[in-house]
């Protein structure tokens, strides 16, 4: 989109909308592919072990619910804009990790866009231990956020976070949730779910 | 937009694998029926950006590339295989400029050719395990099984949708089509194979394959998504295919899906019933009033926003995946392929 000056207002805005949507919908695929590829490839075994239709699984839900509220909102967005209107809301920030099993890690990725005209200075970032509805908890010791700053975030530019966790060994199946704050915006945390899956059957 | 110096870099990758894919196909001992309409898209100007990504990707990380070429040509082979049977399958009539292989020899002998084509790719794969050693080579088996099987099943997809009419498509529908079918063959492959060949042989740090993950795929979607608008807009004496080629073939490309999102119920109505037609039906004129809808509702603008975005993230994860990688013209030549594939004109 060329958005030039005698385009509609709020032009401008869309135009970084719908770049952030783009890279949020390839960075979901991205996670989904990120958990077959390392059960067809990494352990050696036959890549038909691996079904190539289950790309995500559960999480796949959850994003593709996400990322539909996002796409029916820019594409109304794309209607108004171009009758010279313009406005939309933001997606509900959920950031599902790859499930996983104790003794094992997993993690995933979000991104800070800074869509001001002007540089946003240092970002800080925190994640809290994750809670199950059990009262089963994964202390925030087992987590990590890279980069926990942020130096310097230029105008219009974005900011890969990654979130990881190595959940205990003797961690019990279920469905943990935690968040993710960010000093930029305190009153708006990221919800974090993870699903721990029972460890699988080992022998024949 | 070209950094000078990439141009000859990409030449001297596309030299030597050139070379290597001709030295799979034997001289003697096979029938010109099969020979010559195997070497015919081979012998015709492609970019070259798969295999030099996997040579240039192996010495970035510390290996030599003579140690990718079985790999590189065997990439090659499978690319130019999968184009012949893309270019069947869809009924194409142009590739880089040329009548397609069917066009031109008959689809019998295209469709062997193509066959043709991905057994001389096992044999280049059979040879990694000289220099490579068995473990090695074991695995870079695995990454080029994975990979097959990845497009083969993207490709169904895609003509599955076309056969049944498919309009209830959205974004992440096509994202996780072009993983498929194209990105992980594109870019994901020659860089995971590159960096595990650059690493098992040189000596180096294993690579960071999410990290690589993320960083191929952006690049290839960002790359897939251009190609298809090049498709709708591009020079056809540029582009070699033929001019609204995806639209003619129904293919379901994000622009389609953004117009059957955004268009009004009438207008929905009348790309549904176009997306109906057999293929023969989908003349010239009528696929020309599809891309003016495409661009009353902002298709075509939003489909190439979308993909700067995508492309932006290529960049910034590039850094991520090479993190740790030593400054090398190998590792500054797959950096700067990043607006060469996301920008290009052709």
């Amino acid at each position: 989109m060329t958005a030039g000056p005698g385009l509609a207002a709020g032009a401008w805005d869309l135009v970084g909308e719908v770049q952030r949507f783009g890279l949020f919908s390839a960075a979901a695929v991205v996670d989904r592919y990120a958990e077959i590829v390392d059960r067809a490839i990494s352990r050696h075994g036959p890549a038909a072990s691996a079904p190539l239709d289950d790309a995500g699984s559960g999480r796949m839900v959850d994003t593709a619910v996400a990322m539909a509220g996002a796409w029916s909102r820019l594409v109304d967005a794309t209607s108004t804009l171009l009758r010279s209107e313009g406005a939309h809301d933001e997606a509900t920030p959920t950031l599902v990790l790859p499930a996983t099993e104790p003794g094992s890690g997993t993690g995933a990725s979000f991104w800070i866009h800074n869509t001001t005209s002007s540089a946003a200075p240092g970002i800080g970032l925190t994640v809290s231990g994750l809670v199950a509805s059990d009262g089963h908890r994964i202390g925030a010791d087992a987590l990590s956020v890279v980069p926990d700053r942020v130096g310097l975030l230029a105008a219009g530019t974005s900011q890969e976070v990654r979130v990881r966790v190595v959940v205990p060994a003797a961690q019990p199946a279920g469905c943990y949730f935690g968040l993710v704050m960010t000093s930029a915006a305190p009153a708006e945390p990221m919800v974090l779910r993870l699903a721990v899956r029972a460890p699988r059957e080992s022998g024949p | 937009m070209t950094v000078p110096g990439f141009a000859d870099e990409l030449e001297r990758y596309g030299v030597m694998s050139r070379r290597a894919v001709h030295s799979y196909l034997p001289a003697e001992g096979m029938s010109e029926y099969l020979r010559a309409p195997a070497a015919e898209y081979l012998g015709r100007s492609g970019k070259g950006l798969r295999p030099a990504l996997c040579l240039a990707t192996c010495e970035a990380f510390g290996g030599e590339a003579d140690d990718a070429l079985p790999s590189a040509a065997a990439l090659e082979l499978l690319h130019t295989a999968f184009l012949v049977h893309d270019d069947v399958e869809d009924d194409s009539e142009l590739r880089r400029g040329e009548a397609t292989l069917h066009q031109q020899y008959g689809r019998g002998l295209a469709v062997n050719a193509g066959d043709g084509l991905a057994v001389l790719a096992l044999g280049a794969l059979r040879d990694n395990e000289g220099p490579l050693g068995r473990r090695l080579a074991a695995r870079i088996w695995s990454e080029f099984d994975f990979m097959a099987r990845l497009t083969v099943d993207g490709q169904a997809r895609e003509l599955g949708w076309q056969r049944d009419g498919r309009i209830d498509l959205t974004p992440d529908d096509y994202l996780d089509l072009i993983m498929r079918k194209t990105c992980w063959y594109t870019t994901l492959l020659p860089l995971r194979v590159g960096a595990l060949i650059g690493t098992g042989t040189g000596g180096g740090r294993s690579p960071d394959l999410d990290a690589m993950l993320r960083f191929g795929f952006f690049l290839g979607a960002a790359f897939q998504i251009r190609d298809d608008i090049l498709n709708l807009t591009g020079s056809t004496a540029l582009y070699g295919k033929e001019a609204l080629g995806d639209l003619r073939e129904g293919k379901r490309t994000l622009m389609v899906i953004h117009l059957l999102a955004a268009a009004s119920a009438r207008d929905r109505a009348s790309v549904a019933g176009y997306l109906a037609l057999e293929p023969a039906q989908r003349t010239g004129d009528i696929a020309a009033r599809i891309l003016a809808m495409m661009h009353d509702h902002g298709s075509v603008a939003f489909a190439d926003e979308f993909a700067r975005g995508i492309a932006r993230s290529a960049a910034l994860t590039f850094e991520e995946a090479f993190a740790g990688v030593p400054d090398s013209p190998a590792r500054r030549f797959v950096r700067d392929l990043v607006p060469f594939m996301v920008d290009r004109d052709r």
